[in-house]
């Protein structure tokens, strides 16, 4: 593989990271996707 | 006589209220009571439910609910103003130096109305954190907007806002607000209503701002006055005040101050009247602890003063234990008498005191003639006509209501009511696929296409390895790129979904479909989550949480992935112009007519193994219809876009690069031609042969199923890296369509499903979805082989 083809890759590679990162850190904010867009998601005694 | 034999028209009188548990104490709360006057104004086309007009409002019934209430017919010239209220109205003095009744009591101000001596100021720096509680649609999130400056979504049905809220006040950053869930009263008749309650008593909260529809303010005050007995500090706003106004109305605001003891600020959230007074009244009642000056709603002569003597006797008793379990003593005790059992719990009561308090209760029963719900129900509605006969100069009949009662003719009349409902469904579905979306996406599609191969030729001049240019190519545009340009089909079916909502008519949808939905063991309210699943089934499933029946809910949370999802619009348009070329229109309503058979079916089979058991009652307030705000919309459609878009560059993003690996490589490592070999075609293989009977055996059209549970998105660009549709024919992509249609919803639909019913629900919805959607395809394929 050329340089060309290490940099493509790589650009490939770091944005796959930051979008598995996003999808991790919105896991840990909201803790389920489930509670995504819930009206009880603040208040609710089950969290 | 009961209400269900009332003739349209005909005022009557509240005798007694029947039925039994919470769904008689909703009745209640909901300004049911004895000596309210109320008549029938509609029946839905079925003729049930039925629509009653009661305390100024539009209340919906069924007839086997309505059968439970003994009305009277008034005779002609009967005051039908409701219950008496005394000739001499009872002077609620609480500031006794206040004899001037015009004179502003200056609740909740500083400079001269606030005195140093009493004050019980929070230590400087302590957040001042905010609740706002209201009834459902009196314009609570709207004010929450202003309050906050955020752009959460406003319904115009009651109880179905999904969204997160909690903000920090404008200009305030050491403020937080939370927006409660719209509840009629603080009984547990709802999940909202307990995790609202719950949340005022546990989270130290330090002020509540309790925003009431003034144009309906009797059935609004009532939770008000609940709120009250909590003794947490506390503004009350008068929202709507100018559609008070515009009908003619008016709001003595000094009176009602000094009655209730609270600050009292009249406002229009929508057009953002009255919110600087409102926050400088919460910030001051919130700084300075003030709490409501009055708690105490019985009058000692009010019906031979039983309830009173009761009310505080009960107090007396159990002041301790409510101290001990940190529940304000007043509110222990109603809720005591009503017969709450989570206050019970709480309280711990000994045996001889729970004794006690019984042979009271049921002192008072006999003494007042009502039992105990009826009794306090009414000693709350007697205080609040009392006050609003000092107070409130009741607008003529509105403007927006009589609108609402001539679009109603049509929209809800008896043989208007379905065909406009099925005519505005299939125009939704049309216009978003064939008329507006179709073209929109083309474009798109077109626009993404041209950029992958400009992207492609730019690769191969800087002679980049072929593996690194599929990846780009075939895994990038392909996938994700074709993914994306379904963006404005799926804005625009949220646009017209949010159309229904905001303007009202998604409740007379509920209050139109109940009858059937009955018949297959739902209510008519379930409607409402089944309509958002066509959107995406993750609010949908959140949704059912206003359902007030465990059963209905279930019910509704397992049939709600059946309605198709927006996110399989893409899968249907992409096979569609593939296979049914020009009919693209005609597919997509046999899929939702399919799955709508489908679902009745299951629902149907859903009320067999339940024992045919009746569905909960179906009560329901009407809203008036309201042109929706172009600002919402817009924001609401950014909101949708916005999350597709992250989806599309986040989960299906990932998804497409580790399908793109799986089928590029083997597990040697060793680039593949076309997939055959590779790690997905060995991994999938083991699954084909269960679907073979389908016509669709291929590995690859297995893979594209798997990634669908990642996001339904996902299959098409997997249709697109493998090349699905060379190994399909006409006739088995109608199983392909079917079997996608009716499968088991993504993993983020799941989640939903395990935390509203758990975990063995959610791989039952897995298991038995797949199971369904395999024997119709099956028999779908079979009849394509015959017809095709």
């Amino acid at each position: 593989m050329n340089a060309a083809s290490w940099i493509v890759l790589g650009v490939v590679l770091a944005a796959a990271s930051v979008a598995l990162g996003f999808i991790i850190h919105r896991r840990r904010r909201y803790g389920s996707a489930a509670c995504e867009g819930c009206s009880l998601k603040n208040i609710c005694t089950r969290h | 006589m009961t209400i269900d034999k009332l003739e349209l028209g005909r005022p009557a009188v509240i005798e007694e209220v029947g039925g039994e548990g919470v769904t008689r104490t909703h009745f209640l709360d909901m300004g049911l009571t004895p000596g309210a006057v109320l008549k029938v104004v509609a029946k839905a086309p079925m003729g049930d439910p039925v629509q009653l007009l009661v305390r100024g409002y539009a209340l919906t019934l069924r007839k086997a609910d309505a059968a439970d209430i003994k009305v009277r017919e008034l005779a002609e010239g009967e005051s039908d103003g409701g219950p008496a209220v005394p000739a001499e109205a009872e002077n609620y003095g609480r500031n006794s130096y206040l004899h001037d009744h015009n004179a502003h009591p200056g609740l909740g101000e500083g400079g001269k109305y606030h005195s140093k001596d009493h004050e019980n100021a929070l230590p400087k720096g302590t957040k001042l954190s905010f609740a706002l509680a209201g009834q459902q649609n009196c314009g609570k999130t709207t004010l929450f907007n202003v309050l906050t400056g955020s752009n959460q979504h406003v319904g115009n049905f009651p109880g179905v806002t999904v969204d997160r809220k909690e903000g920090v006040i404008k200009g305030h950053p050491d403020t937080s607000i939370t927006d409660l869930p719209g509840i009629y009263s603080l009984s547990p008749y709802t999940a909202e209503e307990l995790v609202s309650r719950e949340f005022i008593l546990d989270s130290g909260t330090k002020g509540l701002i309790n925003i009431v529809d003034a144009s309906n303010i009797e059935r609004n005050l009532y939770l008000t006055l609940q709120l009250m007995e909590l003794g947490v500090p506390m503004v009350l706003a008068l929202n709507m005040m100018d559609e008070v106004r515009g009908n003619g109305g008016s709001i003595r605001i000094n009176e009602m101050e000094r009655i209730l003891g609270i600050p009292v600020v009249g406002i229009s959230a929508a057009r953002n009247e009255g919110i600087d007074e409102l926050v400088e009244h919460a910030m001051h009642v919130a700084r300075y602890q003030e709490a409501p000056g009055r708690n105490d709603f019985c009058g000692k002569d009010d019906n031979g003063g039983a309830v009173h003597r009761c009310l505080h006797s009960v107090i007396h008793l159990i002041e301790d234990h409510a101290a001990t379990a940190g529940i304000p003593a007043r509110f222990a005790a109603t809720k005591l008498i009503e017969g709450d059992d989570w206050v019970e719990k709480a309280l711990a009561l000994p045996e001889a005191e729970r004794t006690t308090i019984e042979q009271i209760i049921v002192t008072m029963e006999e003494e007042r003639g009502l039992d105990r719900a009826a009794a306090i129900a009414d000693m709350r509605y007697t205080f609040i006509s009392k006050l609003c006969a000092q107070t409130v100069v009741k607008p003529r009949e509105s403007k927006e209501y009589r609108r609402s009662r001539r679009i109603d003719k049509a929209l809800t009349g008896r043989w208007t009511a379905i065909p406009i409902f099925l005519a505005v469904m299939a125009l939704v579905i049309w216009l978003t696929i064939d008329v507006l979306g179709a073209p929109l996406q083309g474009l798109l599609d077109d626009g993404i296409t041209a950029l992958g191969a400009m992207v492609g030729g730019l690769l191969e001049s800087w002679q980049v390895s072929p593996a690194v240019q599929s990846l780009v190519v075939d895994a990038v545009f392909g996938g994700v790129g074709s993914v994306c340009s379904f963006v404005p089909v799926i804005v625009i079916l949220f646009f017209f979904l949010s159309m229904l909502e905001d303007s009202g008519y998604m409740a007379r949808v509920a209050y139109v479909t109940d009858s059937f939905l009955r018949k297959i063991g739902l209510s008519g309210r379930s409607i409402v989550p089944l309509i958002i699943g066509l959107g995406c089934s993750v609010p949908g499933v959140m949704a059912s949480r206003t359902l007030p029946s465990a059963r209905d809910r279930r019910k509704t949370i397992l049939l709600t992935p059946f309605m198709s999802c927006s996110a399989k619009l893409p899968i249907y348009a992409f096979l569609s112009s593939a296979f049914f070329p020009g009919h693209g229109g005609l597919v997509l309503v046999c899929l939702y007519l399919l799955s709508i058979c489908v679902g009745v079916l299951v629902a149907l089979v859903g009320k067999h193994i339940d024992g045919g058991s009746e569905a909960a009652p179906f009560v329901m307030e009407l809203p008036n219809y309201r042109l929706p705000q172009l600002r919402n919309v817009v924001h609401l459609l950014w909101d949708k876009t916005k999350d597709f878009l992250q989806k599309a560059f986040t989960v299906i993003f990932v998804a497409t690069l580790v399908i793109w690996f799986l089928q590029t490589f083997d597990f040697r490592f060793n680039m593949v031609e076309n997939g055959e070999g590779s790690m997905l075609a060995w991994v999938a293989g083991l699954l084909a042969p269960l679907f073979s009977p389908l016509g669709l055996g291929d590995w690859r059209v297995v893979t594209a199923f798997i990634s669908g549970f990642l996001a339904k998105e996902s299959v098409v660009s997997t249709m697109e890296v493998l090349g699905v549709l060379g190994t399909l024919s006409v006739a088995t992509a109608v199983p392909m369509l079917v079997f996608s249609l009716l499968y088991t919803p993504c993993v983020a639909a799941i989640a939903a499903v395990r935390r509203e019913l758990g975990g063995k629900w959610a791989i039952f919805v897995i298991v038995f979805q797949c199971l369904v959607a395999w024997l119709v395809a099956f028999g779908a394929y079979r009849l394509a082989l015959l017809v095709l």
